[in-house]
């Protein structure tokens, strides 16, 4: 099936198949992975900002 | 507190409460009532989130928090963003195509119904406790500073909060939490902006910051691997991530609030602005804190902060120790305010370097006069509760804001009361609704029958946590017990569903057993071992993993086949 997920609209379809079926998986981080990335790159800015800002001030 | 305050404080209350019981009346079905019909877009979402997280415990106690100790607790949440880029990626999704009520309707489908009921009965357990400690937190400093009847809090707050959210069910949560979170804030950010502009004249906002940072208050990272640090980077990213999980994927006062989204898109958005926001957020309410410690260099603060124990305490037998007590703090004061304004105006950096030394050894005495507060208000009264940094903040609200502006931070505090009191019981309701009327009801009800039981059933969690409220203060350390049958029990809910998603061949009986022997090891490892309450959160979570897979195993028809530990989350 590939990239199921749609960025926009409603739910991705389903998954065909009982969990064993040999169904081809939906990928896990699929179309949203850069806004993944982006909220994991938000904590790694933040821990950066804070270092910098605990180290500055202390 | 004015007239004006009231005003302030009982319109915003009342106003919010109003217009979303009115707003949301009238839901005739069950899906309607326990998930807003798939309507909430995802801004909605995202503050309701942040609303059923932040309590008044957040808004009273953080600032004192910081004020006492730093800002190193920001390091609790840096393991947040990463549970709810996983709550988003695997448990969203298997919930929205099941079309689920409450997370624990997934156990069934996924295992059985016994795992089922066992998840929703440890949901209830806790969570029924914690919600009227939801409420008794807030009422019983309010009732102290303020001299307001504790019961008449404790009920007026519950109440209301029951009314909308019986009325109106998931909607009106979601939509007064809109509005409440708006009040917060807005009512913070004004609290922050007076306490820069009562900063003395001769201190700009760098230079407080620097008076903050030289006594050790911004220090807000820590990658120590001592294990008797209480807040590094390390306990933030790991103990923090199980705890978010476990809130955000497997409790359902969390769970109901994303599920209602429009779109899988609208909810995924919701939690990311959480992800994104929640840290700035927390950074701003510590920095709060940090520089009420900088303004309280030059006012003079109360001894003890929880002034009417102070007043009680004083007119004892020890009255002349209080006394001598307050003359030490008095002259303290001074010197302190001496030294910090001799740091500010330095004219180089060695004069700096000496006022910054003497500063903190003023600071020093400072601390040894706090102990030695505590120790004689203990001598005065062996029952004396000694903590009085959740007193910091509403002492300065009640003693240096304006008229009006008192009122608005005050219904700050119950807005964020009734916010989290309204998503818990709206989940209560829910799950013992759906998980356990609804399975064990034999033949077909009407969608209006539902609903109405679904109202009675939040109602009564609604009374439960009321009642439970009024008791809490009978009882001693009761918030510790709570906040410590919360870590017993949230470590096995998400072990529970971490095998759900993630070790296929794993199935009913096995994860059931389990959870049952590693619920009662973790209570019998609470009652013999000397270790942090949060580690019960790891250790449940992978110990009801892996003996899961270890019975499993063991029994028959047990071996996985090559799909077993797939990396994705199973159905």
């Amino acid at each position: 099936m590939g990239a199921t997920h749609t960025v926009l609209t409603g739910p991705p379809p389903d998954k065909t198949g009982p969990p064993d079926s040999g169904a081809e998986p939906a990928p896990v981080f699929g179309r949203w992975r850069y806004w993944y990335a982006f909220a994991a790159g938000s904590l790694v800015f933040y821990m950066i900002v804070l270092t910098a800002f605990s180290r500055f001030f202390s | 507190m004015t007239p004006l305050d009231y005003l302030v404080m009982l319109a915003t209350l009342l106003g919010i409460a109003a217009y979303g019981a009115w707003s949301t009346r009238g839901s005739r079905s069950l899906e309607g009532y326990l998930q807003g019909g798939h309507s909430l877009k995802w801004g909605t979402i995202g503050l309701s989130v942040m609303a059923t997280q932040a309590s008044a415990i957040t808004f009273l106690s953080m600032p004192g928090l910081s004020y006492e100790s730093g800002m190193g607790f920001i390091q609790n949440y840096f393991g947040m963003p990463i549970a709810l880029i996983l709550v988003c990626a695997v448990f969203l999704p298997i919930y929205r195509r099941l079309q689920v009520f409450t997370a624990y309707e997934y156990l069934e489908s996924r295992f059985d119904g016994k795992t089922r009921v066992l998840g929703a009965m440890l949901f209830l357990l806790q969570r029924g406790l914690a919600t009227g400690i939801t409420l008794y937190a807030p009422a019983i400093i309010l009732s102290i500073v303020l001299g307001w009847p504790f019961d008449l809090t404790v009920a007026g707050c519950g109440i209301v909060v029951i009314a909308y959210t019986v009325s109106g069910g998931t909607r009106a949560v979601s939509l007064t939490h809109r509005y409440q979170m708006g009040v917060i804030l807005v009512g913070m950010a004004i609290a922050f902006g007076i306490l820069i502009a009562k900063l003395p004249d001769h201190l700009d906002f760098l230079d407080a910051t620097r008076l903050a940072g030289e006594l050790g208050k911004l220090e807000t990272v820590s990658f120590s691997l001592d294990p008797g640090e209480r807040y590094t980077v390390w306990t933030g990213l790991f103990g923090g991530l199980f705890l978010s999980l476990s809130y955000f994927g497997a409790d359902q006062s969390q769970v109901q609030r994303y599920l209602g989204g429009s779109s899988i898109a609208a909810s995924r958005f919701g939690l990311l602005f959480n992800a994104v926001v929640k840290i700035p957020m927390q950074f701003f309410i510590l920095f709060l804190g940090a520089l009420l410690f900088v303004f309280y260099i030059f006012e003079k603060p109360p001894v003890f902060f929880n002034q009417p124990a102070w007043e009680v305490a004083k007119s004892g037998e020890l009255a002349p120790e209080f006394a001598e007590l307050e003359a030490r703090h008095e002259a303290l004061f001074e010197s302190k305010r001496t030294a910090a304004t001799a740091f500010t105006e330095a004219p180089d950096a060695a004069a700096r370097a000496a006022a910054g030394a003497e500063l903190a050894a003023r600071e020093e005495d400072t601390g040894r006069l706090r102990a030695d507060v505590r120790e004689t208000l203990l001598r005065a009264d062996p029952a004396a509760e000694t903590k009085d940094s959740d007193f910091v903040f509403i002492t300065f609200v009640t003693t240096h804001l304006p008229a009006g502006v008192v009122g608005l931070l005050l219904a700050v505090v119950l807005c964020a009361a009734m916010s989290s009191t309204a998503a818990e019981l709206n989940a209560l309701g829910s799950t013992a609704t759906v998980d356990f009327y609804q399975k064990f009801r034999r033949g077909t009800v009407s969608e209006s029958h539902k609903v109405l039981v679904s109202k009675c059933l939040t109602a009564f969690w609604g009374v439960v946590a009321i009642a439970f409220a009024l008791f809490a203060r009978l009882v001693e350390n009761l918030i510790e017990a709570i906040n410590i049958l919360g870590s017993i029990f949230y470590g096995v809910i998400l072990g529970i569903f971490l095998t759900a998603f993630f070790i296929k061949f794993v199935r009913g009986t096995p994860i059931f057993v389990s959870a049952i022997l590693v619920q009662m090891s973790v209570i019998v490892m609470y009652f013999t071992l000397d270790i942090g309450y949060l580690w019960y959160n790891a250790i449940g979570c992978l110990a009801v993993m892996l003996l899961s897979v270890l019975l499993q195993l063991a029994g028959p028809g047990g071996r996985p086949n090559r799909n077993a530990f797939s990396r994705e989350p199973n159905l």
